[in-house]
């Protein structure tokens, strides 16, 4: 199988806290981080707060630019592709954000939001109308959804709204940020199911990120555990959570039950 | 034993519409008991009326004995005095409960000088004893430190920290653990289990999460939409459920109950309309 | 939006200033925007059916000067604290962005807030003269720093959300995820603030101009009105009441705009959190 978004060597780290505009020490977010998914391929990247996964993700969707290191979407290399290329691979990758309250503008209405990814797409505005009716149907969203604002809907609905913003672009890959952890046991179960189907049914590759370990090992067929910063462990999921090599892992095994 | 909080037919009200249908429970020294059930399932509204915080227009019917006390017809001037002292209390969000430009260590010390709790020359050393108790010592933390010099769970472990500092004898945690990450979180747990224990203190958990209950509770208080629908110790609860809607529930739940990977979850269909009885 | 649902502060506020400001709008255009004739045989005349509040030491009716100067003192206060804000708010934007222009904004705002707002009128009115410009000048100056600083709190509670990232994503750059999501986000906060700045210029200006550092003669001017009539509180106490009640309904009025309109437009994402269990 080969590799549909790979990252190679990432680094990356911020100034650390209390230092000056002059002068300041670094400290380390992410160090020689590489790891890759397939099409088709969910991988989950598991680790608890502050090692980095937040960051990680956001680098992966191109909303940081890492230190050092590439990302290479389908083989090519982001950094070297002109500007026709990568706006061209940018709706390829998408993502889904964790806070249900954060990720959509209060004041926009649903369609207005689930539009925005098509911004810089060359289609018709009929096509782009579409495109969204399209989006929320996938998500099992009410056509009428579409003119009312975030806040008439639940918190479960209002993930379904994040995500048909992902879908919309008919991505490749999509990159979910904790993205069913600020959710109840039923609404979480229902956004799984989802985006298992949705998987099954656009032939989509996630990058599945999150500190519960229970989620990841229900969606992931390989699973990569990030600890300060670094890679420790990697491999199918089943056999990480059974013989977890690195103390780490073990760590998140036993917290987790 | 003698219950540290016995609730009688507690119902609360919003502008004459119920919104926590009568519920009856009791909590003993050292227990730990849980409330869960889904948003709007009126958790938060019982934990806010056993502390006297409901909002304007919001009124509470039956009993809630403390300390053989009815909280219910407890003027506020009493209800301040027990507040943080022998109720003590610990939410999800730590950095709205810290004072952001005061030391931790002071903020420990004005509780404890505000309940009376130690004679003040013993503060000092007191406050010492508490921030090695809560392991914020062992991690390097001083009393001199800012709240947002800490971590999360750090500052989990200051409100945990000023919350028994008065030695309560109910502890109210709302989602404590809940913005922490699952070792984070499985650490904090401990830590309460412990002090549940060493000060015979009982501990009301409001929390959504089955994992976390399950590891924690010996009982479970299952509410859905303002009904309280099962009450059970923790393990008969999860081995075998009574009420339908715990048994759905529990299948959804990742935690504790093992579904074959990359397959979808069975979702009964009518666990999110109406209320079986 | 219906009436009942209004807050009350909305209401009053509006009553006290459209009270004042109709009728002066009317007796500023039947004047032409000019003072009331002069009629010297008629000074310190007593209220009257002509002269409702009786007339001033230059036999001009007194509440028609008070109502045009009520107008002009609107007028300063409305355009300088519209520049305020629109200069004000430009440059918060850039100082919320960040980056090496975000830290000279923002370096540049704190040194405008600790210079005295009389030190900058009198800096302009020595430079060219006592004017309605100059004292426009100086009051937007006045209240440039902070409008900085409000729109960059706010605007950058804002841009730490995900839908800003979810833009970035979608290729619109700052200055479009600005407009498109900031502004309108942060429009909330910038209206109520303008509406309580207003009441603080209208105070400005009767200051500025009670020290002579307002528009001159014969301009009706409250500020300047107290002044010069001040000697009268005891023999003609109309000349003083008159101007100085003017003025405190127009802040009152502002005061209570501004606090109305907090409430009506700050309401939908307090209900978020009003929602409980």
């Amino acid at each position: 199988m080969s590799a549909l978004l790979e990252a190679k060597n990432i680094a990356y780290s911020v100034p650390e806290r209390g230092s000056s505009v002059f002068g300041s020490r670094k400290k380390t977010v992410l160090q020689d981080v590489s790891l890759h998914v397939a099409e088709r391929e969910t991988l989950g990247i598991v680790g608890s707060s502050g090692s980095g996964k937040s960051t990680l993700s956001r680098i992966l969707t191109g909303l940081i630019r890492p230190e050092k290191g590439k990302i290479l979407f389908q083989g090519q290399d982001l950094r070297d592709a002109n500007r026709q290329v990568r706006k061209d691979i940018r709706p390829s990758i998408q993502m889904i954000f964790q806070d249900p309250q954060g990720a959509l503008d209060p004041r926009q209405t649903v369609r207005q939001i689930v539009k925005e990814p098509l911004h810089q797409m060359a289609l018709s505005n009929d096509e782009k109308e579409r495109r969204v009716l399209e989006a929320l149907a996938d998500v099992a969203l009410p056509q009428d959804a579409a003119d009312r604002y975030p806040r008439m809907f639940s918190g479960g609905q209002r993930q379904r709204i994040a995500i048909a913003r992902a879908l919309v672009t008919r991505p490749s890959v999509i990159v979910a940020d904790e993205a069913v952890s600020a959710l109840d046991v039923s609404t979480q179960a229902v956004v799984l199911n989802l985006l298992l189907d949705l998987q099954k049914r656009h032939g989509l590759s996630y990058i599945f990120v999150s500190h519960d370990l229970a989620v990841i090992r229900h969606i992931s067929h390989r699973v990569a555990v990030l600890d300060e910063g670094k890679i420790v462990e990697t491999g199918p999921t089943l056999s990480v959570m059974d013989h977890p090599q690195h103390a780490a892992t073990q760590d998140l095994i036993d917290a987790s039950l | 034993m003698t219950a540290c909080l016995s609730v009688r037919d507690l119902s609360v009200l919003a502008s004459a519409k119920p919104i926590l249908h009568p519920i009856s429970f009791t909590v003993s020294p050292g227990e730990t008991v849980a409330v869960t059930g889904e948003s709007g399932s009126g958790k938060s509204t019982l934990a806010r009326a056993l502390m006297g915080l409901l909002p304007n227009g919001f009124k509470t019917c039956g009993q809630i004995i403390f300390e053989g006390k009815d909280l219910t017809t407890l003027p506020e001037s009493a209800f301040r005095d027990l507040r943080g002292c022998r109720i003590a209390m610990v939410f999800q969000e730590p950095m709205t409960a810290l004072n952001p430009i005061r030391r931790i260590g002071k903020q420990i010390s004005d509780t404890l000088r505000l309940h009376g709790a130690v004679p003040s020359r013993d503060i000092a050393p007191h406050v010492q004893q508490l921030l090695d108790r809560v392991g914020l010592r062992r991690a390097g933390v001083s009393a001199q430190a800012y709240p947002h010099a800490l971590s999360g769970g750090q500052r989990q472990r200051v409100l945990l920290a000023m919350a028994i500092a008065c030695k309560p004898a109910l502890l109210i945690a709302d989602e404590f653990t809940t913005a922490l990450d699952s070792r984070t979180q499985a650490e904090m747990m401990d830590l309460v289990k412990e002090l549940a224990v060493e000060h015979e203190m009982g501990v009301l958990m409001i929390s959504h999460d089955l994992g976390v209950i399950r590891r924690q509770a010996q009982r479970v208080l299952v509410l859905q939409q303002g009904y309280l629908v099962e009450s059970n110790e923790t393990e008969q609860l999860f081995d075998a459920p009574r009420h339908p809607y715990t048994r759905a529930l529990l299948s959804m739940s990742l935690h504790g109950t093992s579904h074959p990977p990359l397959t979808r979850i069975p979702v009964p269909t009518d666990v999110s309309k109406g209320v079986q009885r | 939006m219906t009436l009942h649902r209004a807050p009350k502060s909305l209401l009053a506020g509006s009553v006290l200033l459209l009270g004042c400001l109709i009728p002066a709008t009317i007796v500023w255009i039947w004047h032409g925007g000019h003072a009331p004739f002069i009629d010297i045989p008629n000074r310190y005349a007593p209220p009257s059916l002509t002269h409702p509040l009786g007339t001033d030491p230059f036999g001009r009716d007194l509440a028609s000067y008070v109502l045009t100067g009520a107008f002009n003192t609107t007028a300063i206060a409305v355009l300088s604290v519209a520049l305020a804000t629109v200069i004000g708010t430009i440059l918060g934007l850039v100082g919320a962005n960040g980056g090496k222009r975000g830290w000279a904004v923002m370096s540049a705002a704190d040194l405008g807030l600790a210079f005295p707002p009389i030190l900058i009128a009198a800096m302009l009115v020595t430079a060219q003269g006592a004017s309605a410009t100059g004292e426009i000048l100086a009051i937007a100056l006045f209240g440039i720093p902070a409008q900085i600083r409000i729109t960059k709190q706010a605007a950058q509670s804002i841009l730490v959300l995900d839908y800003i990232s979810a833009a970035r994503m979608a290729g619109f750059g700052s200055v479009a995820v600005t407009i498109r999501h900031v502004l309108p986000n942060i429009a909330p906060i910038l209206i109520v603030h303008a509406s309580t700045s207003l009441a603080l210029a209208i105070l400005s200006e009767a200051g500025l101009s009670y020290l002579g550092l307002g528009a001159p003669p014969p301009q009706p001017d409250l500020g300047r009105a107290l002044a010069s009539y001040q000697i009268h509180i005891f023999d003609h106490p109309f000349l003083v009441a008159a101007p100085g009640v003017t003025v405190m309904v127009l802040v009152l009025g502002f005061n209570l705009l501004g606090d109305g309109l907090r409430d009506l437009l700050e309401r939908p994402f307090a209900r978020n959190e009003e929602s409980l269990s």
